[in-house]
């Protein structure tokens, strides 16, 4: 704290109190994007551009045993198949951290999972192909094998428990559309 | 299903002939070969609205209709009905209302709203919720669309009237 008599810019409108609380502040942008003329990520297009498809955890805990991506990597179109012990070769595991809560981090967590999956929808693989259509699927072209894992039964979650145990083995496979 | 098949339609009012293989979804002919990318693609399950188009006056889901389906069909999308002028009230509406955020959803809200009003001069907002039931909008600004909807239906009646 300073003894200095305060010193301040005189206000402009802008930082009067209440000078965008309530009210409706003009969007230029609005008449472009309500015209279907907007540019999202999905709509840009860049010179030999592929896409990326990831294979996601059907379950919310399980090991995974094996991936075969060698079909896979083989199909027209396809530029790789990349899983999670691959990506950490080249990307390090992400750990959040709160500036105001020191010492509080959470788990590495890796790009892609490695050996097991901690929640369904985590990403398993990435097939990265010329087209998108190649690089969703149509014809088999890999295997991963998991176990799903029986979780710690929470206080009165008796049918997570069941939900796992009939998901206890698990094999799905992978499909990579042809081009 | 690796054979292209010869399709001719008509897309906001021009003609289009083209080749496609059969298993290409409308949105994705729309986008990818004619380059109009107001037609969004979403969830490409049908589920979130985002790729309505409108096929011989219906609105349909983009990413369920194959390409091949609409031959000799008359497809219009937001661009379409944008520059002909026909909801250019309901977009004024959407602007004063500020009833679009990142504006994903809007190009589908507004064919989903635009069916409404064609078939129902004056519709409740129970109604309007439940004709916009299968457009998602995850910016969560439904009240602001069914406030915009009804006063663009308010003011089409009082020019009617």
């Amino acid at each position: 704290m300073t003894s200095e008599p305060e010193k301040r810019d005189p206000l402009s409108v802008l930082d009067r109190p209440n000078s965008y609380i309530g009210k409706i502040v003009p969007r230029p942008n609005l008449d472009r994007l309500m015209q279907g003329r907007g540019l999202y990520v999905s709509d840009v297009e860049l010179p030999r551009m592929v896409h990326v498809v990831f294979l996601r955890s059907p379950y919310a805990h399980a090991k995974i045993t094996s991936i075969d991506a060698s079909t896979a990597k083989r199909m027209p179109g396809v530029v790789a198949v990349v899983t999670g012990p691959e990506l950490a070769a080249v990307i390090t595991p992400w750990i959040g951290v709160l500036s105001h809560l020191k010492g509080l981090k959470s788990a590495p967590q890796a790009a892609i999972a490695i050996d097991r999956v901690c929640w369904q929808g985590e990403a398993v693989a990435a097939v990265v192909a010329r087209t998108s259509e190649a690089s969703t699927g149509q014809a088999r072209a890999g295997n991963v094998f998991m176990n799903a894992a029986l979780p710690r039964r929470p206080p009165g979650l008796a049918w997570a428990t069941n939900h796992a145990r009939s998901a206890r083995t698990a094999a799905w496979q992978f499909l990579c559309r042809q081009p | 299903m690796t054979t292209a098949v010869a399709i001719s339609l008509v897309v906001n009012g021009e003609h289009v002939e083209a080749n496609v293989l059969p298993r290409l979804n409308l949105a994705d002919f729309l986008r990818e070969h004619l380059k109009l990318t107001g037609t969004h693609v979403g969830c490409e399950h049908g589920v979130c609205g985002a790729c309505t188009v409108r096929v011989n006056g219906d609105i349909v889901r983009s990413c369920l209709l194959l390409a091949v389906q609409t031959h000799n069909a008359t497809v219009e999308t937001i661009e379409g009905i944008s520059d002909s002028g026909e909801i250019a009230d309901l977009q004024s509406a959407f602007r004063e209302r500020n009833a679009l955020q990142c504006g994903f959803c809007t190009p589908g809200m507004l064919m989903a709203a635009q069916d409404l009003l064609k078939q129902n001069s004056s519709p409740d907002r129970e109604q309007i919720r439940e004709h916009l039931s299968g457009n998602y909008c995850r910016c969560t600004g439904y009240q602001a669309i069914v406030d915009a909807v009804e006063s663009t239906a308010r003011a089409r009646a009082g020019r009617t009237a």
